[in-house]
Formats: C-alpha cells, sequence, structure tokens
C-alpha cells in the first residue's frame, strides 16, 4: 500500500470499520477451523502413537485459521462501504489475498517440514 | 453498538438455506468433541527409557548396549462424546466407566500424586536393585502426603509434604485416625529441608469423618554409594519400578542383560524386590508391539494372577510375537534374562 492508497482507505474506512472488520474475521475464522482444531485434539490423546501426525495437522489448521481471518477481515470491511473507491477495493483484495497466501502456504510448508523433526 | 444483526442478516441472506442446513450437524459436531462425560478411555502410548526418568554416576556404572523401557499409557479421565465413541469401536481402546475414586480429585492432584508415586518407586527400585548386589543405601521411611481431595480444608498443605508429626505424634497414620471430627488438627511437616506447620479441619463426609488426605510411606534415600540424578518427566505413577529396577541392576552389573534384546515391562517394586500389579496392562502389550519389544515383563502374583492373565490373553487376542514373562521378584526377572544371555542364574 502506497501513500496515496493509504490515504485514500482512511478516507473511505473509518479505524471503527477496520475494527469490526477485524473483529468479525477472528470470529468466523475461528466457527470455521473450530471443529477441526478439536478433531486434531479429540484424535492427538486418543492415538498417541500418531501424535506428530497431528502436531503437523495442528500446525496446518493454524496457518488455514490465519489465512481465513484475512479473506473475512476484508470480505467484511468491503461489505461495510460498498462505495468504496474501485482502486482502494482492488488493493485490499489483492494486498489481502496475497497476504492470506503466504501464510497459508508458509504453514503448511512449515507443517512438511517439521513432521520429521517431530 | 457492534452491528452483529447486520453481518449475521447479511449472511442470512446470502446462504439462508445452506447456513440453515449446517447450522445443526455443526452444533453436533462441536458439542460431540467438545461435551465431556464421566468415563474412562484408555489407549496405548508409547516407551519411555528408564535413563529420561533418572541417571546413575556414568564413571562407577557398566555400558549397557540397549535401554530398558518402561511402558505409559494414556488415561482419558471424561472423554468427550466424540472420544468415547472412537473408544467403542476401536480394539485397541478400552472404555470403562470413571472409578469412584477418582472423584474429588482435580487433574492437577491427580497429575502431583503420580509425581509422588514416581518418585518413591524411584528410591524403592534403587534400595531393592543395589542392596541385592551389596551396595549400601542408607534411607528412611517417612509418611509422605500422596493425595489431598478437592473437598478436603487444610492451609497450604501440599502434596508431597512430608509428615513429621500430628498433633504432636510422631505415630503419624494412626494419629491422624483417631484426630477428634469437627476439629482443626496441627500437621508438622518437612518440604523440601524446610520444616512446617500447618493445620487442616477433619469433618464428616459421606457418613465417615476424614481429612480429604490420604498417606503413604515412601523411603526417602539418606545416602547412597553410586550417586543419582532425578529428571523433570510428565510421566507419573509407580508402574515403572521394576524396570527402573532392573536398569539399575544392569548398570553396576558386568554382564549386559540388555544385549541383543529390546525390555520393557511394567510392574510396581518394594525395597524388597517384590513386583506389584498395576493397572493399564491390556493397553502397555499392545503398546510393547507396536514398538517391537522381544520381552515383556509383567507382574505375576501367587495370589493375583489378573495382571498376567490379561497379558496374555491380548497378545493371544492379536496374534503377538513377543514373550510375555511373568514374574513376582526382580530376582526371577534378572534370571530370565541371564537365561537369554546364557548365563547361569544369579542365585
Amino acid at each position: 500500500m502506497n501513500k496515496e492508497e493509504r490515504r485514500m482507505f482512511k478516507e473511505d474506512f473509518t479505524w471503527k470499520m477496520t475494527a469490526k472488520a477485524l473483529v468479525s474475521g477472528l470470529l468466523f475464522a475461528t466457527l470455521i477451523v473450530l471443529p477441526f482444531f478439536l478433531l486434531v485434539f479429540n484424535l492427538g490423546f486418543l492415538f498417541v502413537h500418531l501424535l506428530r501426525v497431528f502436531a503437523v495437522l495442528f500446525v496446518f489448521f493454524l496457518s488455514l485459521w490465519a489465512f481465513l481471518v484475512i479473506v473475512f477481515f476484508y470480505k467484511t470491511l468491503a461489505l461495510y462501504n460498498k462505495n468504496a473507491r474501485a482502486p482502494i477495493q482492488k488493493m485490499m483484495w489483492q494486498d489481502g489475498l496475497t497476504l492470506a497466501l503466504i501464510i497459508l502456504i508458509a504453514g503448511t510448508i512449515l507443517a512438511i517440514r517439521l513432521l520429521p523433526a517431530l | 453498538m457492534f452491528p452483529w444483526g447486520f453481518i449475521v442478516l447479511e449472511l442470512l441472506k446470502r446462504y439462508r438455506k445452506a447456513l440453515l442446513i449446517l447450522a445443526l450437524p455443526y452444533l453436533f459436531v462441536v458439542l460431540s468433541m467438545a461435551v465431556r462425560i464421566d468415563y474412562r478411555v484408555s489407549t496405548p502410548g508409547d516407551l519411555s527409557p528408564i535413563a529420561e526418568f533418572f541417571e546413575l554416576e556414568e564413571a562407577q556404572t557398566y555400558p549397557q548396549e540397549n535401554p530398558f523401557y518402561s511402558v505409559y499409557v494414556m488415561s482419558i479421565d471424561r472423554p468427550t462424546m466424540f472420544q468415547y465413541a472412537l473408544g467403542s469401536v476401536f480394539p485397541s481402546l478400552s472404555v470403562s466407566e470413571l472409578p469412584p475414586s477418582r472423584e474429588h480429585i482435580s487433574d492437577r492432584a491427580n497429575f502431583e500424586s503420580g509425581q509422588v508415586a514416581r518418585r518413591a518407586s524411584l528410591s524403592a527400585s534403587l534400595i531393592a536393585s543395589l542392596e541385592r548386589e551389596g551396595y549400601e543405601v542408607d534411607y528412611e521411611e517417612r509418611t509422605v502426603l500422596y493425595l489431598i481431595y478437592d473437598y478436603a480444608v487444610h492451609d497450604g498443605l501440599q502434596i508431597g509434604d512430608h509428615i513429621v508429626r500430628v498433633n504432636g505424634d510422631e505415630n503419624v497414620v494412626a494419629a491422624a485416625k483417631d484426630a477428634a471430627c469437627g476439629e482443626h488438627h496441627e500437621f508438622e511437616i518437612l518440604r523440601g529441608e524446610e520444616r512446617r506447620t500447618h493445620s487442616a479441619y477433619k469433618a464428616e463426609r459421606d457418613g465417615e469423618c476424614t481429612f480429604g488426605f490420604i498417606f503413604r510411606s515412601e523411603e526417602i534415600i539418606i545416602d547412597i554409594e553410586i550417586p543419582y540424578t532425578v529428571k523433570e518427566t510428565l510421566i507419573g505413577g509407580p508402574s515403572g519400578g521394576l524396570m527402573q529396577a532392573l536398569y539399575v541392576y544392569n548398570a553396576v552389573t558386568e554382564v549386559d542383560l540388555s544385549a541383543g534384546y529390546t525390555i520393557a515391562g511394567t510392574g510396581t517394586i518394594d525395597k524388597d524386590g517384590n513386583v506389584g500389579n498395576v493397572g493399564g496392562v491390556r493397553e502397555k502389550v499392545i503398546t510393547a508391539n507396536r514398538r517391537n519389544v522381544d520381552v515383556f515383563f509383567v507382574p505375576y502374583r501367587e495370589t493375583n494372577t489378573q495382571n498376567y492373565d490379561t497379558a496374555v490373553a491380548t497378545k493371544e487376542k492379536f496374534g503377538y510375537t513377543l514373550d510375555i514373562v511373568g514374574v513376582e521378584t526382580l530376582s526371577e526377572a534378572v534370571n530370565y534374562l541371564l537365561s537369554l544371555q546364557g548365563g547361569e542364574n544369579d542365585e
């Protein structure tokens, strides 16, 4: 985000809107990933000999959760001001999705690399 | 005011049907994996090399080719409904009712008493194995606070405290038993090197007058010829006693009993080398088989062969090939391993 984009963003979205979008992002991402986390914990304690597999899954779901937080954050933010200027809307999705994908890919790579170390 | 309504309505408008269809199964899945019920699920665990619990001074011991292993299993008290369902389906898991004795014991107290039991079994195994080989071990018997129930009323006693006197009386267990109901009583304790005084209230509960404590006797080692270091571990309980004693015995004798075999087992031990029964034998045999154990020691008491019977039944049920060896004393286990090495019996 360059200086001009930051200025336009501040004009189109207040701090309050951003904070609320973040809360809803956290909420919806948690709602989606919660069953998977519960599954990992439930199975992890039952099948201790497969603990490393569940540890890897845990890391993966953690990055999936972060991915979803960012996606829902921008999605909700866009809902708050449908009249936000087009370049800003486009920039938000580009930046947001890039960050989210980086986290998801990094998390997945970390999970796979952790497998032999566990 | 945060517009929850706005977001929910927006989502409902867009995905009304899908959300309604998903809501019930979602709640069912989440609740079944979060709500805990009063049962116990026992699951196989893993092997633990004895050297993870304590180490003997290297300069005074002989090298060992293989570690001796104790076996730990997981007991999930109050599992979730999902874990209960899986426990009922998978043959390697077993489900039982939560024993009444587990009531009024917090998870923390359960863990701490497991640690006390592990430390006590370590002392007993050192005494049993070293005295068997003629080493001097100076120790004294003390009464230890083994468990504190949730309902106990006291001013700071802790699991693991050594009880020196109750109301000035050194005969601790009898003094606690004879203490009057409905009154506070004085406990003189040792916590580490520090001597302290606490009080506890003895009250009527379920028709019985009790402090809400369980005491047990423990050998405290004062001086020992072969120094050792105790390591911190999350694994608790006394069932590693026999294997600890074997590890110590093997470390101080020239013949390496571990050579060529993966040896694991379970069973408590006392200072005289007697092996006692334990829980979770079925899951321990499953664990041992998974980790390719060759020899698995299990308690065999003339008066109660339940542990041995369970181990043999599990081996036959799953078609395992590991050797189940029932032993009543440390000497029997040593002699069995000596026979594997082609040596003569030690007695």
